[in-house]
């Protein structure tokens, strides 16, 4: 995954993108999950927070498409819920990974001394295990939201430093960085207007990308019980909370773990498929 | 020149290797791309045969095909293709690997990548005694030093504990000489041998090629893009272009007239050459891309002389005077230059 | 070579005193103050103070941090808030069993993957390849807790294997049979990254120009896959491999959690849930340490091992 080379949006890359079956499978399913999170409240009438302890743990019905937890409620509402949670998770921690490493990638291209440094530490970084960030983050802010976030950014933040410097370098070695240094212009217009205007494609790309890995670490600290405490609808907890009945309402984990895996292989298939034809592309 | 000097007995010895009409396509993701097309050639014991051409004229396929060594996308066919009086085609994989390092052997352009870089110089030297020849390590070891001495390289007692990197480029490449000729190949395949290395370096190691071959009465197929090492080296010589041959003759006869506008532009990019008065004529253009390939003849793009009759008609390469052939439809080149002007 | 070393394990000794002080921030930020917690709730506040003074709470923060180091290095890291128990002593408690996990999952998981990947690349596009392919994407999308709950239920209604705990050491019955869920659920983790590695490196290694050598000289494709494709793409894949160590390490937490495995991924988990801050910042720094130090000594085995790497410092 490392030094891997999403080239942005070339039109070429695109066409054959679009030609291949899984990608356009991947996308219908991520956006159609995307759709139901977000127009979750309208989707369902159901609460995803009052319980009836009379109706706990039913199987799968007319009314119940996907049973009940063990609350009572609907299961197919907590999902829906949940994935709006941990979808939001994934997009403020990656949002977050992606300004801290943009900036560090950007920095060690732009200031060549600072280069070494940052970027053994980014190597550390790299393959440092990334439940030790929300170990590590649960255990000084508390398990929550914020320390959720931070985590999830952390440990998307060196990949995304990588890919930075490697745009950035070839940017920099293009000629109007020259001459926007010698017509004078201070370093911020210079890392702003020209680096990061001219380096931001691929950024976005392996961003986009990395909110594959972003989703499962939240999905897996909130099944910990590091991540967002109950009744907080969020997936990875409403997999840990029907562990606890697994023998007799297996459906409770395995749903909630199906749609975790579903929404971050389509992330990681879609990864693979561009990273297919931007390589297909460069030789 | 050094044909001058060949014995009578090797022009008239049958062929060690004959190619007849080979063609050699790879399967691509954006289609079939033809790489060689009805190649013929043949070549006798103890002679150098130069193929020349730039780069994308197919010269290394050739190399590759005679060696079995194509990848799985590439797909062979050929009319003839005979080492030795043995049909190649029809040679199990078995017997064609007992072929290979044994009877013909191979020096590939690149010394520093060529030999592996994780195991020592006389290792691998020992490994290619050993493949062909069941002798215990210790002798394996002598004879690697041996061949290391025959190539002049200082030392080699020490050198066969080296590792690649630990030798500079001109080195490795007499290592990979070694190497190639330790088991006495009757056939050795030079792919542009000294291409990588100092200018200082290439003539030593023509010398050394051209030495070795001779004294093991090895015949070299010697691939490149070089004429001045075409001239230095070889007996004839076979132009290649687009894939296609367009010309071949004996090295002398070739540069005294070369009968391919071609070939022509190839000699006037040899700067020895220029000094002796010829004409200057830069190639313009680049080798076209082989999957759309020009109608007619495939060099007429590029041609000076080219007309109408180039651009529609495909020219054969057929035989002129001289045991010599060129596909070109105005050769002899000089009787057509005489009657137009 | 030598200075490369030093320079890299500089680098390490850096990481290693962030993460120091991160632990150490953990027990500065915490909401509980560790004197009133060891006072007990009748503590006056006189005994609370004099439990700061003695402590050294009351001192600098700076000073407080060479202390802490000091003490870490020692072995001392406190005790737990929760049961008193020495901090030092039960992650070494713990240490054994997650070495043991480990362990258990790479012997069989690193051998597969690399047949795998050896088979992929010998056949790119065959079922094989395809195979490899499928698997490893699954494999770093799928939840490993789901993999670790699903084993569960196939183990309960099966009756096969004990789910739950350490059933003693490896070499007794009882200690194979609960490792084996554990163990395989761990290991599934590595399978797709691995098999996929090698199958990049060795297919790189196979185009490489001396193999095409080794051809030429008359070698047989098996001794050209093994003796020289394979033997120059392992080092790049043992380093791969070591790296995974990080992800290994991070399943490990998960699948510890789910078969109530005594590691130390469990006791990290548990004492953050139960606000055991002392045990907590233990357990990290330890997990964080090993992982550092794991890296360092791949990073000296790939030196040593490499002829090429000797000659470029």
């Amino acid at each position: 995954m490392t030094d891997a080379t999403y080239t942005g949006s070339g039109s070429r890359t695109w066409r054959r993108l679009r030609r291949n079956p899984m990608v356009t499978i991947a996308l219908g399913v991520l956006i159609l999950i995307a759709l139901a999170a977000i127009f979750a409240p309208w989707l369902t009438s159901f609460d995803p927070y009052e319980t009836a302890l009379r109706q706990r743990l039913k199987p799968p019905s007319a009314e119940h498409l996907l049973g009940t937890d063990s609350q009572g409620r609907d299961l197919l509402t907590r999902l829906l819920y949940g994935a709006r949670t941990t979808l939001l998770i994934g997009c403020a921690g990656t949002a977050f990974g992606a300004l801290l490493g943009g900036a560090i990638g950007l920095c060690a291209a732009f200031y060549r001394r600072l280069d070494g440094v940052f970027m053994r530490v980014i190597d550390v970084f790299l393959s440092f295990p990334s439940i030790l960030f929300g170990l590590s983050l649960a255990a000084i802010l508390g398990p929550g939201l914020d320390s959720l976030i931070i985590a999830v950014g952390l440990s998307v933040m060196p990949g995304i430093a990588r890919i930075s410097r490697g745009a950035a370098l070839s940017v920099m070695a293009q000629d109007y960085m020259d001459s926007g240094r010698s017509i004078g212009l201070p370093d911020r217009s210079l890392l702003g207007r020209y680096l990061l205007a001219n380096a931001y494609p691929p950024i976005l790309t392996y961003t986009t990308l990395a909110f594959g890995d972003a989703v499962l670490l939240a999905a897996t600290l909130g099944f910990l019980g590091l991540g967002l405490q109950p009744p907080t609808a969020e997936l990875g907890s409403i997999a840990a909370e029907g562990r606890s009945f697994l023998f007799i309402a297996p459906h409770v984990s395995t749903a909630a773990s199906i749609l975790i895996f579903v929404i971050v292989l389509s992330f990681n298939l879609l990864g693979d498929a561009l990273r297919d034809a931007g390589d297909r592309r460069a030789s | 020149m050094k044909h001058m000097t060949l014995p009578d007995s090797v022009m008239t010895a049958p062929p060690l290797l004959t190619v007849e009409n080979l063609s050699v396509t790879f399967r691509t993701d954006s289609g079939p791309l033809p790489a060689l097309d009805g190649i013929s050639l043949s070549i006798r014991p103890g002679e150098t045969v130069a193929v020349v051409g730039e780069s994308g004229s197919g010269k290394s396929v050739l190399s590759l095909a005679v060696m079995g060594l194509l990848p799985p996308t590439a797909e062979l066919t050929a009319s003839g293709l005979i080492f030795d009086g043995e049909d190649l085609q029809a040679m199990s994989k078995r017997t064609r690997r007992d072929l290979r390092g044994r009877d013909m052997a191979m020096i590939f352009q690149e010394p520093s990548t060529a030999l592996n870089p994780v195991q020592r110089i006389g290792d691998q030297l020992i490994e290619a005694i050993r493949l062909h020849e069941d002798i215990p390590t210790p002798k394996a070891r002598a004879r690697a030093i041996e061949a290391l001495a025959a190539t002049g390289i200082p030392s080699p007692e020490l050198r066969v504990r080296a590792y690649p990197h630990e030798l500079s480029g001109g080195m490795r490449q007499r290592a990979l000489i070694a190497m190639a000729l330790i088991h006495r190949p009757r056939l050795l395949i030079a792919d542009e041998p000294t291409t990588a290395l100092d200018v200082t370096v290439q003539a030593q190691i023509l010398d050394l090629i051209r030495d070795l071959a001779r004294d093991n009465g090895t015949a070299t197929l010697f691939i490149t893009h070089d004429m001045g090492v075409v001239a230095e080296m070889a007996d004839r010589v076979a132009v290649l272009y687009a894939g296609r041959m367009v010309e071949t003759a004996s090295a002398s006869d070739l540069f005294e007239s070369p009968e391919h506008p071609y070939t022509l532009g190839l000699l006037g990019s040899m700067p020895q050459l220029n000094q002796r008065g010829a004409a200057m004529l830069p190639i313009a253009g680049t080798v076209p891309d082989l999957r759309q390939m020009p109608p007619g003849c495939h060099f007429h793009p590029r041609c000076p002389f080219a007309d109408h009759r180039c651009a529609t008609q495909r020219p054969d390469l057929r035989p002129l005077a001289g045991n010599r052939r060129s596909a070109c439809h105005y050769a002899p080149l000089l009787e057509t230059l005489e009657t137009r002007a | 070579m030598i200075a490369r070393l030093l320079r890299r394990a500089g680098i390490s000794l850096i990481v290693l005193a962030g993460v120091l002080l991160i632990g150490f921030l953990m027990l500065q930020v915490i909401p509980a103050d560790p004197a009133v917690a060891i006072a007990g709730p009748q503590g006056t506040d006189d005994e609370i103070e004099a439990i700061r003074r003695h402590l050294g709470l009351d001192q600098p923060i700076l000073l407080q941090f060479v202390w802490y180091i000091s003490r870490v290095v020692t072995g001392d890291m406190g005790q737990s808030v929760i049961n008193n128990a020495s901090v030092s002593a039960e992650l070494l408690r713990a240490a054994g069993p997650t070495i043991e996990l480990m362990c258990a999952a790479m012997i069989w998981a690193v051998p597969t993957a690399l047949a795998l990947g050896i088979l992929a690349a010998l056949r790119r596009g065959g079922i094989v390849d395809r195979l490899v392919m499928a698997v490893s994407v699954m494999g770093v999308s799928v939840p490993v807790f789901w993999v670790g709950l699903l084993m569960i239920q196939f183990a309960a209604r099966t009756r096969a294997f004990p789910i739950q705990g350490r059933g003693g050491p490896l070499w007794t019955a009882e200690g194979l049979s609960h490792i084996l869920l554990p163990a395989t659920a761990l290991g599934l983790i590595l399978v797709g990254p691995v098999a996929r590695m090698t199958r990049t490196t060795l297919s790189d290694a196979l185009h490489a120009d001396h193999v095409r050598t080794a051809r030429a000289k008359g070698a047989s494709e098996l001794r050209v896959v093994l003796n020289h494709a394979l033997r120059t793409a392992l080092l790049p894949i043992i380093t791969l491999v070591g790296l995974q160590v990080g992800t290994l390490m991070g399943g490990a937490v998960v699948t510890e959690t789910i078969f109530s495995w005594p590691g130390v991924g469990r006791l990290a988990v548990g004492s953050i849930i139960t606000g055991d801050y002392p045990m907590a910042q233990g357990a990290i720094i330890f997990l964080a340490s090993a992982f550092i130090l794991v890296n360092i000594t791949v990073d000296v085995l790939n030196e040593l091992a490499d002829p090429r790497i000797g000659s470029r410092s």
